[in-house]
């Protein structure tokens, strides 16, 4: 693996220079370097939770999956071969430990502890942003408008099937490459362009007030 | 990641859809994410080692009782075939005797019938 990572090494494209790294710190942490492991995890933690937080809706879950991400990793260091690129690599892992864990969910049937006091504003009951509502300052009408459309954003986006919502937070917020998301979705790109298209679709008539209030820009 | 196709990029930054995506950030692993992560991975690696102790021990108590097992066995073997060959032994003196003995009864009714030079017949 260590010739793979050297021979990779001498290209100087931004992607394959970190690609390149990524390798380096998993030959380091197959041999047990503790560091190395940090620098992954610290390197990495912000995407990995965020995408898993962004498909589960549950911010204590999301942690809990990103955690388990980090120990898989760690786990097959020692076995790990420098075929693909390491991000695309890792988010395969991600996408196994969602998935699995949307169908544990789906046998569950999960009945919250406390009911949402306002259906019409806290509907989701996954909805991302746990803030307490302040209800001593009062917040200017912009601001509320602006929460309000992140919820339903974030709420539009847990509606879409799984594999339309992983394609759209893969594209959106991690800027894959059709071809990086195919691979972690073990699909063709023509399938990709296409679930991308119809959870695009689908977006666009859950959001429609908002694109029509052209509140966002 | 930055290798799409320009027309791709272009056609998403136009998507009112995707502008309106981006009011939602993507959510951060409070500070204490990497600490607690880093000690579930040694927590994770204590587990494989433990395993892989026990795993050591276990095939190390499978090669012992193997052994231990074969060792019995063969002494087991051993010990049947010593008596065996020693029944046989037992038998095979056991049949001369006999004979011996089938011998000498021949001979001795044979003397009966006569008297012996030493037997004193007079009392």
């Amino acid at each position: 693996m260590k010739d793979q990572v050297e021979n990779n090494a001498s290209m100087c494209d931004p992607a394959t220079e970190s690609d390149t790294h990524d390798k380096k710190l998993m030959v380091r942490i197959a041999e047990g370097d503790e560091e190395a492991l940090r620098h992954l995890i610290e390197k990495h933690q912000g995407v990995v939770y965020g995408t898993i937080a962004k498909m589960l809706g549950d911010p204590v879950e999301a942690q809990d999956l990103a955690q388990q991400v980090f120990v898989r990793i760690y786990r097959a260091a020692g076995s790990y071969r420098a075929t693909a690129q390491f991000k695309t690599w890792m988010f395969t892992i991600v996408r196994n430990l969602v998935f699995n864990e949307h169908r544990r969910r789906s046998r569950a049937t999960l009945i919250p502890l406390h009911a949402p006091e306002n259906e019409s504003v806290d509907s989701g009951g996954g909805a991302l942003n746990l803030d307490l509502p302040d209800h001593l300052t009062k917040r200017p009408d912009e601001s509320v408008l602006h929460l309000e459309m992140m919820r339903a954003v974030d709420e539009a986006i847990l509606l879409l099937p799984e594999q339309q919502r992983l394609a759209i937070v893969l594209r959106r917020y991690d800027e894959f490459t059709y071809e990086e998301i195919a691979q972690i979705l073990k699909t063709s790109v023509p399938a990709t362009k296409s679930l991308l298209f119809r959870a695009r679709e689908t977006l666009r008539v859950a959001l429609q007030d908002y694109l029509e209030a052209k509140t966002y820009s | 990641m930055s290798n799409n196709h320009p027309d791709d990029s272009q056609l998403d930054s136009n998507d009112p859809v995707w502008r309106l995506l981006a009011h939602s950030p993507m959510p951060q692993p409070d500070a204490w994410f990497t600490v607690r992560t880093l000690a579930r991975c040694r927590q994770a690696g204590l587990g494989m080692e433990k395993a892989h102790a026990s795993f050591g021990q276990a095939w190390r108590w499978v090669f012992g009782s193997g052994i231990g097992l074969c060792l019995a066995i063969s002494l087991l073997v051993a010990q049947i075939h010593s008596e065996s060959a020693m029944h046989s032994k037992q038998k095979k003196v056991q049949e001369a005797f006999e004979i011996v003995a089938s011998l000498g009864s021949d001979s001795d009714s044979s003397l009966n019938n006569t008297t012996s030079s030493w037997q004193d017949t007079s009392l």
